[in-house]
């Protein structure tokens, strides 16, 4: 993913985040799985977002709850959702209703990058795991 | 569109402004909670935009945008009127419907497009313009 900045006031002609990119992330307890939407690759699709679900058990689903268990300690809030505001930004959410911004002036930018660390793993791993379970297309 | 017995009255457009990005708009029978992305509302900033700054900020990465006239209190219903259609329910796994509008309903990469794209995951809903 891109270079990192601690909010979306850049240059207007430049992206401060780039594909792959979580859209939103949530826990589905009762399916037990990681509900991805991404903001996919165009190598990988064309659209604007593609949907994943990864079994919690999988590999890549344990990969996911590392992150999160990584971000809520970075954070310092139980995270069970978050969302892509736009561009660089997101939103945190926690089962108690708190909430948090990347964007917020706040965040220091040390701590941006090492939460935006986390995201684009996620991101990647998401992707990938779209890749998979998506009908085979076109081979380079 | 009436409201169902079970569910709560749908708050003025002011008070669904007040709802946080990521945040429920809107609680349906069941448990199904429409959620606001802000990316993609319209915003003034838009409104006298270039075309190319237009495409940028509606891109996949800033999110599509729906046109103003997208209240909303407008996709909130439209939207409920999806799940009900769809006949999606808190049992209903991660999934995602494209709906022909047959109207403009607002700009993905500076184009003009008239389909929605409707995502259930975790018993949250949302919905966003797409081209295709």
């Amino acid at each position: 993913m891109g270079e990192l900045f601690p909010n979306s006031q850049g240059r207007d002609d430049e992206h401060l985040a780039e594909p792959p990119i979580v859209d939103a992330l949530q826990l589905d307890r009762s399916h037990n799985t990681w509900v991805v939407t991404l903001i996919p690759e165009d190598l990988v699709s064309t659209r604007e977002k593609e949907l994943v679900t990864i079994p919690l058990t999988s590999p890549d689903g344990r990969r996911i709850t590392l992150r999160v268990r990584r971000l809520s300690l970075l954070l310092g809030m139980n995270i069970s959702g978050l969302f892509h505001g736009g561009d660089g930004d997101f939103v945190f959410v926690s089962e108690a209703g708190e909430r948090r911004t990347l964007a917020q002036p706040q965040m220091q930018i040390d701590l941006s990058i090492r939460v935006y660390v986390e995201l684009s793993d996620i991101a990647m791993t998401a992707q990938i795991a779209f890749a998979c379970q998506a009908p085979a297309a076109t081979v380079p | 569109m009436n409201e169902p017995a079970d569910e709560p009255l749908l708050p003025a457009e002011e008070a669904l402004r007040r709802v946080p990005d990521g945040g429920v708009l809107h609680t349906l029978h069941g448990g199904l909670m429409i959620v606001r992305r802000l990316k993609h509302e319209w915003n003034e900033q838009l409104d006298s935009m270039s075309p190319a700054a237009l495409a940028r900020h509606t891109d996949k990465v800033r999110g599509s945008k729906f046109l103003a006239s997208w209240t909303l209190t407008a996709y909130v219903n439209w939207t409920r009127q999806q799940v009900e259609r769809l006949d999606w329910d808190s049992s209903t796994t991660a999934g995602a419907e494209t709906v022909e509008i047959g109207s403009d309903v607002g700009y993905s990469s500076g184009r003009m497009v008239q389909k929605v794209r409707i995502v259930i995951s975790s018993r949250c809903i949302h919905a966003y313009p797409v081209p295709e």
